[in-house]
């Protein structure tokens, strides 16, 4: 009897599943979703979860360099040019960026691209470093009033390359990078 | 009356395993390679920092991530870079890059075991596009230098350190091209 007792006792240890956890660290964040629908945004901890009604989408908050090299382009003046840059994605809205696209990153760098052709098809940028910073800022600025809407936004904006084929004749004609 | 004792202590034990089981996990052994160094995070905090060998976690609360430390070499060859006065180089460079701070390099990125290729193309064509035809014929041992210390001040602050670095082709594309 007490033989059989202990061994159904370690049967049932054995075959009770360990709880499942989901994790999230520090550089994350979780969102919650209860019967399909949206709970709450999760930080730092381990979180127990019942695999039939509840899900956790763990997001990455930390940034995730990329470079746009060569983009090649026609400025406001017709000029052919030429930018690259350097940037950060981050997440600025876990829930959006979890529930608004299938490939955040995949997206966000569709959309930068997007940007770029119509922001600098409308603008003449100066190629001088001094002026570049403030360039950065605003080519930044005009891609996150996109992104902000899947989620995303973009950090530590820099132009590694710009070069416009002066126009002959133009005021604006010395447009070297120094 | 003894069997009877030792029915209760079985189920004791089983009541005893049976919420630990639920409530922390199990203890677990993660085991780090030589080259490799990690985090032990507790309930999503780091906790300590993890070297070489066998560590013991609970599975409940207790995660242990950890990255590669060995040296990685970047090499790019035939980009082409924009200079100051109009003209066109082509340039390559091959360098090896490794993690020295493992707790920055884990927070720097969300890739960042492709940091230090994003860190040195960034720097490399900054660099090179601020140059113009002249000093790109005379001067490639100081523009080398000048990637060299921009590139360690970036990925020095990510956790990384440039181990080497070296220009390997940079020359002017004819205008006629």
């Amino acid at each position: 009897m007490v033989f059989f007792a202990g061994l159904l006792a370690v049967l049932i240890v054995r075959l009770t599943p360990v709880r499942r956890v989901v994790f999230v660290t520090d550089y994350q964040s979780g969102v919650r979703f209860v019967k399909g629908s949206f709970s709450e945004i999760l930080g730092p901890g381990a979180y127990p979860y019942a695999k039939s009604r509840e899900e956790i989408a763990v997001v990455d908050m930390r940034p995730l360099p990329f470079l746009v090299e060569r983009f090649f382009y026609q400025d406001g003046l017709q000029s052919p040019s030429v930018i690259s840059i350097g940037a950060e994605l981050v997440v600025a809205d876990p829930y959006l960026a979890t529930t608004k696209v299938k490939d955040r990153v995949n997206d966000s760098v569709a959309m930068v691209h997007d940007t770029l052709r119509i922001y600098l098809g409308k603008t003449v940028l100066d190629p001088s470093q001094m002026a570049r910073k403030a360039a950065a800022d605003k080519i930044a600025a005009a891609a996150n009033a996109e992104l902000n809407k899947i989620g995303m936004r973009l950090q530590n904006f820099e132009i590694t390359e710009l070069w416009s084929r002066p126009m002959a004749g133009h005021p604006g004609a010395s447009r070297g990078a120094n | 009356m003894a069997a009877a004792a030792v029915a209760l202590f079985a189920w004791l034990m089983f009541a005893i395993t049976f919420l630990q089981r639920r409530l922390t996990g199990r203890p677990a052994r993660v085991t780090l390679l030589p080259y490799q160094r990690g985090i032990l995070y507790r309930r999503g905090l780091p906790a300590k920092d993890v070297g070489p060998g066998q560590q013991w976690v609970w599975s409940g609360f207790d995660k242990t991530l950890f990255l590669d430390t060995r040296p990685q070499t970047v090499s790019y060859q035939n980009q082409a870079v924009s200079l100051s006065d109009g003209s066109t180089a082509v340039y390559g460079f091959s360098a090896t890059a490794q993690v020295n701070a493992v707790r920055k390099a884990m927070y720097s990125s969300g890739s960042f075991t492709q940091l230090p290729a994003f860190v040195l193309l960034c720097v490399a064509r900054n660099a090179l596009n601020r140059c113009n035809a002249m000093r790109v014929r005379t001067s490639q041992a100081e523009i080398s230098a000048e990637i060299v210390k921009r590139a360690q001040e970036r990925l020095g602050s990510a956790g990384f350190e440039l181990v080497n670095f070296r220009l390997t082709q940079l020359t002017l594309v004819p205008h006629d091209q």
